[in-house]
């Protein structure tokens, strides 16, 4: 038996439960939207020490969001790619996802256009890579291309299982 | 009135094709025994991940799931998955 309801014109005042979801737009698996959660989550940098705020992500079906402020990152010698973990889900089995970052005390590589967060699937740290108007490759960003104690602000959204 | 905090992993989940263990850790404030807030963070455990700092319960699942081929595999398609540079 169904136990499907129609809400028209309903109006609620207090916070509505429906543990198995909510159908919007439809009532097949596409149109259920059976997760909402919010929280925090700690990242964690492969070398040096970081300075972390803000850290926060919001789940929205199987699309997570996260969001956090790295600063005072030390270490701007070491030639390994810059690597963050601790995110608080597993990316999905396929796809590839690309977040925004904005940074200071960084010099980009020659003829580099652009740095953004990327995650490959099936993943739980991302890095961050660069982009060239002269080139097909990619190019991970390390930390030695920091002048200074360096900062970034950034934004990654990934789907999950 | 007593107000009290405490933390539980409310909710572990083993995910996808290389055995992920999400794990949700809530932070639930108490008056009187009576819940008045919850919060959540939340990490991921990789097989191959040091599990030394994480709860009995994640380090027997890891342990269970995260098996010697689980873990070459993951840090075969970790390897295959970086960008040409």
């Amino acid at each position: 038996m169904s136990k499907a309801r129609d809400l028209a014109a309903s109006t609620f005042t207090d916070a509505i439960t429906a543990n198995g979801g909510i159908y919007l737009g439809g009532t097949g698996s596409e149109n259920l939207l059976d997760d909402i959660e919010a929280g925090s989550w700690t990242p964690t940098l492969n070398v040096g020490s970081v300075t972390i705020d803000h850290s926060a992500y919001v789940k929205v079906g199987n699309l997570v969001t996260v969001t956090s402020d790295l600063t005072d990152i030390t270490n701007t010698t070491s030639t390994s790619d810059v690597i963050v973990s601790g995110l608080p889900f597993a990316s999905a089995s396929q796809g590839r996802f690309v977040g925004s970052v904005m940074f200071r005390y960084v010099t980009p590589p020659s003829n580099a256009i652009q740095l953004v967060p990327y995650m490959g699937n099936s993943a739980n740290s991302f890095s961050f890579y660069w982009s060239f108007n002269n080139s097909s490759t990619w190019d991970g960003m390390q930390y030695a291309n920091a002048t200074q104690a360096w900062d970034m602000y950034f934004t990654l959204t990934y789907r999950t299982s | 009135m007593a107000l009290t905090e405490r933390t539980v992993e409310d909710k572990i989940e083993i995910v996808g094709d290389y055995k992920h263990i999400q794990v949700r850790t809530a932070t639930v404030i108490e008056r009187d025994g009576v819940e008045i807030s919850r919060s959540f963070s939340r990490h991921v455990v990789a097989p191959g991940d040091d599990v030394s700092g994480e709860s009995t319960e994640v380090q027997a699942i890891a342990a269970a799931v995260h098996t010697a081929e689980v873990i070459a595999a993951y840090q075969a398609h970790v390897a295959s998955s970086q960008l040409g540079e």
